[in-house]
């Protein structure tokens, strides 16, 4: 049995490593940590060494100084960091990640960026439960964070950042077209915004907005919402509904009307947010706070234009603008890590004081949102092309809603909603299809798993 | 040398099977030493893997997770094949893509018969159309994505000055996406296929065609009489590489469309790529895999029993 596993586990490494080989930088993770945190070995030291890995797709010279801060602050731990993508990608960054699980590298700590990444590497069981030590802390998960990301009842991983969406604007086109900065708005406004702002004509067009090519694009009316704002949230479908229907007719007006950037633009050219919007190629994006950083300008995409912020839109007058799903990055403890009690501390400080060092919008109770932004206009490279009263307003006015982890096979459910929005879009098909089609597909796959 | 010596020598003892048998031994013994290195990397490379594959095929594990979690489903994953509608129409996919093997190899044959014999520079022609075959995919990919740009690219705005008022949406555009994949593939491997078509062309003995043209035979005879039956064997080799070649094209599809839109240029190696790599499901995808390989095998061998009806050597 165990030449057979051997067999099997050699197999499995040599695909792994032409997989990995195949990948540009695969040699660039520290190696292997020499015995892993075993302190306790002959006589007694002062302090158990613990070395933990811990796995980001944040750049390592981002990262160091967050890293040191904790070793200093914390006697006998060392933290290896493994750099999951060079630039900061988390799509290729999960890639890498899972090419390092299967390798059977010793990770510790692993952050992911989004409820769908989370709730899928849960679902496999990689992750640790996180309620005994939260009990043994005596922390309280819904007073310390603004996310509850636990599955029936367990805790997979702490919320790290918190995510919301709004709606990025470049004021000089708005001032150009005589508008204000919306304070409250419906969907209906903000095509009205985008027809005011689309000029030009062919190659050199400004469209009013863009809409990326990711699912909650395709979901605007559903992810503005407090409750049953997924395609499958609590056991129920949702997408027989008013605010998919909504969704899917706000994106067939601004096609047919020609005020955002038409979709086949949008798939053929792979067009990405940053650009259309940093080059000026679309007025306004929906996006969420990890723009708010971006908004003075990286290196890549130097800020020419002011940027201003605005809530997400409501589905219709007289509802609250500025609701919005909530999501964020999670920190988590791998189920096979030896450092459990230690990776959790690194978690609780990361997702909380970590937070602030690094100057993210956590999703800690007690971070101090003015002082948030005051961090990002002292981090921005142009902080005067950041319009900071319409940022105070939008992140003192957002109601988040509660987090609704999505099931661990979410991704197929949007891939299978994804392929009737674009047969949807490029014409193919009417609305109706499109909704009894996708109703369908996505109740096979919610059957198929349960 | 040295062997037939021994044979020699000894063949006048009484147990001569045995002598013979001890020969046959070092020989094998030899040819494996030889062999040893390739066979190796062989099995290490192509049939372990292989074989652990076709294993995974019939059961429900992600390649992330440890053996441990490793659910054998018997034959679920091949029953759950025949129903899914992306797979199903991957295949097809894979199919009427295969068009565009022969097609390519015509347009390669004319060529190379053009540039063997009726074109000054026939080098230069050559490194011409085997450029795109030493370009990097993603970059021909990138430069044909804006060529095809749906409103602004030249192809679309050539189009509407023509007067055509609604252009295809090329890779945009469920229906003309595969089709624009396929003049990518035809383009990319034009050069490959007009090399070796060249190559077979100068193999054919001038003094058939001497011949012929004594006997009054059109170019046209002269082409479809001596160059077509005495190039069969290039075309099965062109055909068979061909056809592999064409169902696992990936990086192509990867950097071009995605597979879309809708699914529309989906083939089996991407839907697997998809299937194993974001959706992790890496049992259903073995199973891919392996009707991938009936495929491919079945094609392989109904042409290679089917070449003695038309390949001449």
């Amino acid at each position: 049995m165990s030449k057979k596993k051997v067999t099997v586990l050699a197999g499995m490494s040599l695909l792994v490593g032409l997989m990995a080989g195949c990948g540009s930088n695969s040699d660039n993770g520290p190696t292997p940590s020499p015995g892993n945190g075993n302190g306790n070995g002959n006589g007694e030291p002062p302090v158990a060494e613990v070395v933990l890995r811990v796995a980001h797709w944040t750049p390592t010279n981002l990262m160091a100084p967050v890293i040191e801060a904790y070793e200093e602050a914390n006697d006998g731990v060392t933290i290896e960091y493994v750099e999951l993508s060079d630039n900061g990608d988390s799509v290729a960054g999960m890639q890498r990640l899972d090419l390092l699980m299967a390798s059977g590298e010793n990770l510790d700590v692993v952050f992911m960026p989004g409820a769908t990444d989370y709730s899928q590497r849960a679902g496999l069981g990689l992750l640790a439960p996180l309620n005994e030590l939260m009990a043994t802390e005596g922390m309280d998960l819904n007073e310390t964070y603004l996310l509850d990301p636990s599955i029936d009842g367990t805790v997979f991983a702490l919320p790290d950042t918190l995510e919301n969406y709004f709606v990025l604007l470049n004021k000089d086109m708005l001032d150009a077209a005589g508008l204000e900065v919306p304070t409250e708005w419906s969907w209906d406004e903000y095509l009205d915004y985008a027809e005011k702002l689309t000029s030009g004509s062919g190659a050199s067009t400004v469209y009013g907005t863009y809409f990326h090519t990711w699912p909650m694009y395709w979901q605007l009316a559903q992810i503005n919402q407090m409750n049953a704002n997924n395609l499958f949230t609590d056991g129920q479908l949702n997408v027989d509904s008013p605010e998919i229907r909504q969704s899917l007719e706000l994106r067939s007006k601004a096609e047919e009307a020609g005020i955002a950037t038409p979709y086949a633009d949008t798939i053929s050219q792979k067009l990405a947010y940053r650009s259309e919007f940093f080059s000026e190629r679309a007025a306004m994006i929906v996006t969420g706070n990890w723009m708010i950083d971006e908004s003075g300008g990286s290196e890549q995409f130097p800020a020419t234009f002011t940027t201003a912020f605005a809530p997400m839109p409501s589905n219709d007058k007289g509802q609250p603008a500025g609701v919005s799903i909530a999501n964020g990055n999670f920190a988590a403890i791998l189920d096979r890590s030896s450092n459990k009690e230690a990776a959790y501390d690194f978690i609780r400080w990361h997702s909380t004081e970590g937070g602030e060092l690094k100057n993210v919008y956590s999703a800690w109770r007690q971070q101090d949102a003015n002082q948030f932004i005051r961090g990002v206009k002292e981090h921005a490279l142009s902080p005067d092309f950041i319009d900071e009263d319409s940022l105070t307003y939008v992140m003192t006015h957002f109601q988040a809603a509660p987090l609704n982890v999505p099931p661990s096979y979410q991704s197929q459910l949007e891939q299978a909603y994804t392929t009737q929005t674009e047969l949807f879009i490029l014409g193919q098909q009417d609305l109706e299809t499109t909704i009894s089609k996708t109703e369908a597909e996505v109740r096979a796959i919610v059957d198929a798993n349960q | 040398m040295d062997s037939v010596h021994h044979q020699v020598e000894r063949s006048t003892r009484p147990p001569r099977r045995r002598s013979i048998s001890r020969l046959r031994l070092r020989e094998t013994a030899m040819g494996l030493l030889f062999v040893g290195p390739m066979l190796l990397g062989v099995i290490v490379f192509l049939l372990m893997p292989l074989i652990f594959s076709f294993t995974l095929s019939f059961s429900n594990w992600s390649f992330i997770t440890g053996f441990d979690r490793i659910e054998f489903n018997g034959l679920d994953n091949y029953r759950n094949l025949l129903q899914d509608d992306v797979f199903l129409k991957s295949v097809v996919n894979n199919f009427v893509m295969l068009l565009a093997v022969p097609i390519g190899m015509a347009i390669a044959l004319v060529l190379a018969i053009i540039i063997n014999s009726r074109v000054y520079a026939s080098g230069a022609f050559k490194v011409i159309y085997f450029m795109p075959q030493i370009s990097s995919v993603v970059a021909v990919a990138v430069v044909w994505q804006v060529l095809f740009h749906p409103s602004v690219g030249p192809v679309n705005a050539f189009l509407m000055n023509l007067g055509i008022e609604h252009p295809p949406r090329w890779l945009a555009d469920t229906t003309f996406a595969l089709p624009s994949v396929m003049m990518l593939m035809i383009w990319i491997d034009l050069g490959v296929a007009l090399i070796i078509y060249i190559a077979g062309l100068k193999y054919i003995p001038a003094d058939l065609y001497e011949a012929a043209r004594i006997d009054g035979a059109s170019t046209f005879v002269q082409f479809r009489s001596i160059t077509l039956p005495l190039l069969t064997p290039t075309t099965f080799f062109l055909l068979i590489t061909g056809f592999i070649g064409n169902f696992k094209s990936f990086a192509l599809i990867k950097v071009l469309t995605e597979g879309g839109p809708a699914h529309s240029t989906s083939v089996i190696v991407y839907d697997m790529y998809q299937t194993a790599f974001v959706e992790l499901q890496t049992g259903y995808a073995s199973s891919m895999v392996m009707v991938l390989f009936l495929i491919l095998f079945a094609i392989t061998a109904l042409q290679w029993f089917g070449q003695k009806y038309w390949v001449k050597y």
